[in-house]
């Protein structure tokens, strides 16, 4: 416990594909880039579940064929949406796994795990990843660790911001704020080029990644980093390239081989790992092969795709993020010729018709690239993490002036969309403006909150509602105060006064349509223990089997040697030879189901054997 | 809610009696010009100026004495109004940028339709 006090803070990039974790070293004065137990930098957000085990990370995606039913990844996808929303109609048309409305429209991922039919919100999948990426900094740090910072893609929305930050609760992590992935991935930049740092430098930041597409544009002086504008697209990375390579082989499979594999969960996995394979071949190559051995009905697949045909493909996404990169430009009301660096990150961006639609488009040949797209966004978490954190020495001065993405406003008469605060407000922020009621002798007023850029109100994103209720008989236009106030972490909370009464009402936008409660947070928190719990005794267990494995095999070596087999009285010989038999059927047997005490008193009786007739004779 | 988690723990940070005066100096202003210590003939280069380094001394994450987080938001709707040509020029003339109605509120919400046209544009894939 003494040592989570020290608050030592990590950086999580939380992605969809990859997470990322990071920390800074005050005695290195530099950032760590965490690697996992595989020594990769980057860990796979998935989530796998089988008759014995749960596994994350690397273990869940290397099994994701054979068990494409129970493995989950996309969290990110689902994470403050609800089931009806038509993005996630459309996704659930293409992932292996199940997914059903829940209470609250709440899509829920339902899966077999021990036998037994679970179901799983995208906020607990995430705070199992959560967890992963907290266990690979503890294991490298050699302490608990308790505080991080979570990155978001800087176009998440409200629900979607809460929704990432319950998954952190229920991971049992301390998260001192959430902080956008482009910002983030712009400290790591500044920092890196501090030197040359000398004026004030405008930098446009492009983030394509695994799910999320987002471009912010940053002017740096000094130790400041203000965001200027943002903009992006919350369903757009490498995941729907692949979707769109995927398509493109089902067709050509169908029109070649005469089938039809898209109702084949495992053949679409592996076609879709042979894919992604062939998407990153084709950033170094012309052309990539793609090679699925039995891949449907004893098929052997192998096709190849140009580069050429790729970007045909995929043309469609990439002209929507040069759409979104005038928009920013747009909205930052600055010219492009006036941006000093564009900066590549996420894995996404290594694509060479990326690059060089960017190069066209901003007219320069420099692209910086002197980051590492994939590890960015957690080195600016983990620089953040640490100026947040008490007596960590040596950090960077420097302070984050971050903005809101989407525009927050109330309805007022006539579905219209009042906008209080506008997207791109620096954050934090309050304003207060004073409306006025509809109807005369009206005596209450319903405040609902919207979140969008749409002018009919409801056509945008629907944050809460609450109502100030208790007015006095007055005509219409009689005004209250409504008051929006944002804090660091872009949340939102809102208030409404009536002036002459006094009256007053107030709401954090929490609990509403899709955010869990506190108790539902306190019940998965409870839950994931449970499961860690597990994981630990099949862990154990494991281990055990392992060395009764060992044991087994060494007594059993003993055994052949004749010399030392004979010296043995014949009860003995009899006990060590059931013990070894034993110790076969429990490894092998159907007994894996028996408790962990069964296996531990074994190993416990093996080892006395051992150590009674064969150590000393070593 | 300074110094909050936001999972409710509490941050225990120190400030200094500057940052205190500093935050004090701010509340006792109201005057956008003051609140950025600036003269009304100001450039907009100072005032972005003034505006980064009051940031540096006055933002939450860098000021933890209590109030740095109205002190900041303070600051920046000061900035805001300012370094726009538009809402400077008004509040040059009239002392106020936003205090008119905007809108009227009605005391139900209504049903909530359920457009779902707007989104089946694209494509399946």
């Amino acid at each position: 416990m003494a040592k989570e006090d020290q608050g030592l803070a990590i950086g999580i990039d939380l992605g969809t594909t990859y997470s990322c974790v990071a920390v800074w070293r005050q005695d290195h004065c530099r950032v760590d880039i965490i690697h996992n137990d595989q020594g990769h930098n980057t860990t796979p957000s998935f989530v796998a579940f089988t008759d014995q085990e749960r596994m994350i990370g690397n273990a869940a995606k290397n099994q994701a064929a054979t068990n494409p039913q129970n493995t989950v990844f996309d969290a990110k996808r689902l994470i403050g949406r609800k089931y009806s929303d038509p993005v996630v109609q459309k996704d659930m048309m293409l992932w292996p796994f199940k997914v059903v409305a829940g209470a609250n429209d709440k899509p829920m991922i339902t899966l077999n795990y021990k036998g037994k039919e679970k179901q799983f919100c995208a906020e607990e999948i995430s705070s199992m990843v959560l967890v992963k990426m907290r266990q690979i900094a503890e294991d490298y740090l050699e302490t608990k660790v308790k505080n991080a910072v979570v990155t978001v893609p800087a176009y998440f929305n409200d629900s979607q911001r809460k929704s990432t930050i319950d998954a952190g609760t229920i991971a049992g992590l301390n998260i001192i704020r959430i902080i956008n992935e482009p910002t983030a991935a712009a400290i790591a930049y500044g920092l890196d080029r501090r030197i040359n740092c000398a004026g004030e430098r405008n930098i446009f930041i492009f983030d394509l990644g695994g799910g999320t597409f987002d471009v912010s544009i940053l002017t740096i002086k000094g130790k400041i980093f203000q965001v200027k504008a943002t903009a992006g697209n919350t369903h757009l990375g490498g995941e729907d390239i692949d979707n769109r390579m995927v398509n493109y082989f089902v067709e050509k499979i169908k029109k070649e081989k005469k089938v039809h594999i898209s109702g084949n969960p495992r053949a679409l996995r592996r076609l879709r790992s042979a894919c992604e394979r062939a998407k990153r071949t084709l950033s170094h190559a012309v052309s990539a092969t793609i090679e699925v051995d039995g891949l449907f009905n004893g098929i052997d697949f192998c096709s190849s795709i140009t580069r050429a045909k790729f970007e045909e493909i995929n043309m469609e996404l990439f002209n929507q993020c040069m759409e979104t990169i005038e928009r920013c430009l747009a909205d930052a009301k600055m010219e492009k010729r006036s941006m000093h660096d564009v900066v590549l990150v996420g894995g996404s961006s290594r694509i060479p018709k990326v690059q060089e639609l960017l190069q066209d488009f901003f007219e320069r040949k420099d692209l910086c690239k002197s980051i590492n797209p994939d590890e960015a966004v957690a080195y600016g978490a983990a620089v953040q993490a640490a100026l947040l954190s008490v007596g960590i020495k040596n950090v960077p001065d420097v302070v984050l002036l971050d903005v809101i993405p989407l525009s927050l406003g109330i309805e007022t008469k006539g579905d219209i969309m009042s906008v209080m605060i506008p997207r791109n407000t620096t954050i934090p922020v309050k304003r207060t403006l004073p409306y006025g009621i509809a109807y005369d002798n009206q005596s209450s007023v319903e405040i609902v909150v919207y979140e969008g850029e749409r002018t009919r109100a409801s056509e945008n994103n629907l944050l809460g509602s609450f109502s100030l209720s208790g007015f006095p008989k007055a005509p219409r236009g009689h005004p209250f105060d409504v008051c929006f106030a944002i804090d660091e972490n872009g949340i939102l909370s809102v208030s409404a006064k009536e002036k002459t009464t006094g009256i007053s009402n107030k709401i954090i936008i929490t609990n509403d349509i899709g955010r869990l409660s506190t108790e539902e947070i306190y019940r998965m928190i409870q839950k994931a223990e449970e499961y860690k719990a597990e994981d630990k005794k099949f862990l154990r267990k494991a281990e055990t089997i392992n060395k009764i494995d060992y044991y087994a095999y060494k007594i059993k070596k003993a055994l052949e040697n004749e010399n030392f087999s004979l010296k043995l009285w014949s009860e003995d010989r009899k006990k060590i030879s059931s013990a070894v038999t034993k110790a076969t059927e429990l490894r092998d047997g159907d007994e894996q189901e028996e408790e962990i005490d069964v296996f531990e008193d074994h190993l416990e009786e093996l080892i006395n054997l051992f150590e009674r007739f064969f150590e000393e004779s070593d | 809610s300074r110094g909050e988690r936001l999972n409710g723990e509490r941050s225990h940070a120190s400030y200094t009696e500057e940052n205190v005066r500093l935050i004090r100096e701010i509340k006792g202003k109201s005057d956008y010009y003051a609140i950025l210590g600036l003269e009304k003939s100001c450039s907009v280069e100072e005032i972005r100026k003034a505006y980064r380094k009051l940031s540096l001394k006055v933002h939450p994450d860098k000021n933890k004495a209590p109030g740095s987080e109205d002190a900041f938001k303070k600051v920046s709707k000061a900035f805001k109004c300012l370094s726009d040509d538009g809402s400077r020029r008004m509040y040059d003339q009239t002392g106020t940028v936003d205090d008119f109605d905007h809108g009227e509120v009605n005391a139900f919400r209504r049903r909530r339709r359920r457009t779902t046209t707007a989104t089946t544009t694209r494509d399946f894939f």
